[in-house]
């Protein structure tokens, strides 16, 4: 059985807002221990995807295709079955830790209420504490005690955020989401959080997806890069492919975004994202695109596979390879 | 700390009293009518026939011929000695008159909000949980009605259905249970139209914020995110809705008295107005405004009690 040689697998992945899809036919799959990045601007649909790798759904929010998780298809399982592999099987690391704590309950509260959820019996306040406290300090979290006391609002961000990590951690998922973790911090804690990420991915072997806007971010700890523009992944490959070789237009206009030692960006990317449309013509990133042909504008470029771990959506693929060669 | 707080805010409450008696003061001072006019006219309000002596003489006895600063510093000294002033209409002491009618009203009052919270809030939390469905359709059309109709309708509707259509109720009440039955029931619709539809607005807001999120994607229960994170975080603003129904309650209801013929606070208030018994009107305004102050005092101590991030903000003086 191949699959079961993968942690998550999407294919043919479409979500949609109100019958506009958002996120349009994805395909990935990831092994264990596999940190997987997705890169876009705002508005490129990537917390959508997140979401939907999760199946939280809001109104009018529709998911298809295929999202296989350890071999079991997630697409269509009951909301029960879903709640047990949530923060058990599959956790997430949310945008901003402070808001999606309840700021009326304690740390303490948070860990206790994750592991209880996840277990048949119930478990003592005194010893989920002690598993918290363990976790934490793998995490190189210090004055464990003192964090378990305090609520939400009490800490900072950052600390905030580490916590979020340890409490998704508290229960051995297989997976991790990252939902921009790292965005609403600032360069220090950012910091902290990344080698946070880091040591679980050496030390736990837990396949991570993370979105981020920033690709600095993301090539510093990604195994597998995504870059995502208009709902697709336009280019998908290993860190190598992507940062060394990037063949797509869009993934060479982000890369020369990327600011220098001296702040200095060396390119940016006139335009706007594209806004969503219920028919879509055309590759989405033409509009911006310098290597613009008129057939861009007609139809849609499906994968174009350049070696077994990296494909690219464009029609002049070819001729852009040659380029870089 | 915590005794500093509640000195601080009695404190507040002495001058707000303060201010609230010396604004009705002044107003009752600017009224055109004379109350020792009033006085003397008697019920039948035949004003014509008496003489400006003997009005002068009235007000003499009443105290008014003085000038107002010296009225209202005479009326603080005394208030302040637990002495608010004797009616005019009853001649007895207004404290007298205010426990004599307190009773309906604070019986009114007691049933109707224990009634409105034990149905309005699971109803509130219902309507939120299931929106759109049938149960929150229904309660949109009872609300929609509850808070149309004025109250005297309601209470109107009611006496002649229950007291002279089906004669289940006398029209004219004995006092008693009996008698703060129907004017309960009306406040009751009438209060848990407005909260039902309230409370749905927080649990539905709360129901959006981001920790929901969260303790969703850590696989929390429906049931425990409702009752253990939603309702808890709704607790403090359904707490000061209610804390607006209690003052309603104890000063508002005086048509419904009025039309029930309930001998509460409400229709004491009414008739001292029409007699302007300034003393008596001093002292309902000034027991509204305690019940006002306390309640609020309360509802401020236990949200504080319920999420610690109100202590947090008032320690560090707002802000997180």
């Amino acid at each position: 059985m191949v699959q079961e040689d993968y942690i998550l697998e999407a294919e043919k992945l479409y979500v949609s807002y109100n019958e506009i899809d958002i996120v349009r036919n994805v395909n990935f799959r990831i092994r264990k221990g596999e940190f997987l990045g997705i890169v876009g601007e705002s508005g490129s649909g990537k917390t959508t995807l997140l979401r939907a790798l999760m199946m939280l759904k809001r109104k009018n929010n529709d998911i298809k295709g295929n999202v296989r998780f350890q071999g079991r298809e997630l697409i269509g399982l009951d909301e029960e079955s879903l709640r047990r592999l949530r923060g058990m099987e599959i956790s997430m690391i949310p945008q901003n830790a402070v808001t999606a704590m309840d700021g009326t309950k304690t740390i303490s509260s948070l860990f206790h209420e994750t592991i209880c959820m996840h277990r048949d019996g119930k478990i003592r306040r005194r010893d989920s504490d002690k598993l918290a406290s363990q976790i934490m300090e793998k995490m190189r979290l210090e004055d464990t005690g003192r964090i378990l006391k305090a609520y939400p609002f009490e800490l900072s961000g950052g600390m905030c955020q580490r916590v979020m990590i340890a409490a998704a951690m508290i229960n051995n998922p297989k997976l991790m989401l990252g939902d921009e973790p790292t965005s609403a911090l600032d360069v220090t804690s950012q910091l902290q959080v990344i080698q946070e990420l880091e040591l679980l991915k050496s030390n736990y072997q837990v396949s991570m997806i993370m979105i981020s806007h920033n690709l600095g971010v993301i090539s510093r700890i990604a195994d597998t890069i995504a870059i995502m523009y208009g709902g697709r992944f336009v280019e998908y490959g290993s860190h190598e492919d992507i940062i060394r070789h990037a063949v797509h237009p869009y993934t060479k206009a982000l890369l020369a975004a990327v600011p220098d030692a001296d702040g200095k960006i060396s390119k940016g990317l006139p335009g706007l994202p594209p806004t969503f449309e219920k028919e879509m013509k055309g590759c989405p990133f033409a509009s911006r695109c310098e290597y613009c042909i008129p057939r861009c504008r007609k139809e849609l470029p499906e994968d174009v596979a350049i070696s077994l771990t990296h494909r690219v959506q464009c029609f002049r693929t070819k001729e852009l390879q040659d380029d870089i060669a | 700390m915590v005794l500093h707080k509640i000195i601080m805010q009695l404190l507040h409450f002495v001058i707000v009293l303060l201010g609230i008696s010396f604004l009705t003061f002044s107003i009752l001072f600017l009224s055109p009518r004379n109350p020792a006019e009033l006085w003397l006219a008697g019920s039948d309000g035949n004003v014509g026939m008496i003489s400006e002596e003997a009005i002068a003489e009235q007000e003499r006895i009443m105290g008014l011929d003085k000038p107002f600063l010296v009225q209202y510093g005479t009326w603080l000294g005394k208030a302040l000695q637990g002495n608010f002033g004797i009616s005019f209409t009853y001649n007895t002491p207004v404290t007298e008159e205010i426990a004599k009618h307190m009773g309906p009203t604070v019986w009114m009052t007691v049933i109707s909000l224990t009634v409105t919270i034990l149905l309005a809030v699971p109803l509130g939390v219902l309507c939120a949980v299931y929106k759109d469905q049938l149960l929150d359709n229904v309660m949109r059309i009872f609300s929609f009605f509850g808070i149309s109709l004025p109250s005297f309708l309601t209470s109107i509707i009611f006496l002649w259905f229950f007291c002279i259509k089906m004669e289940w109720l006398p029209v004219i009440s004995k006092g008693g249970a009996i008698g703060i039955l129907l004017p309960s029931v009306v406040l009751i619709l009438q209060f848990v139209a407005k909260l039902t539809r309230q409370v749905r607005a927080i649990i539905l807001e709360q129901l959006e914020q981001p920790y929901v999120d969260g303790a969703i994607t850590r696989g929390v229960k429906f049931k425990n995110i409702l009752f253990g994170h939603v309702l808890k975080n709704s607790a403090a603003p359904i707490l000061t809705c209610i804390s607006i129904y209690v003052g309603l309650a104890f000063g508002g209801s005086a048509v419904i008295e009025g039309i029930f013929s309930v001998d509460g606070l409400g229709r004491m208030a009414v008739s001292s107005v029409a007699r302007l018994d300034i003393y008596v009107i001093q002292g309902f305004v000034l027991w509204v405004a305690i019940v006002y102050l306390v309640v609020n005092l309360l509802v401020d101590i236990l949200s504080a009690m319920i999420d610690p991030r109100i202590k947090y903000n008032r320690k560090s003086g707002g802000g997180s």
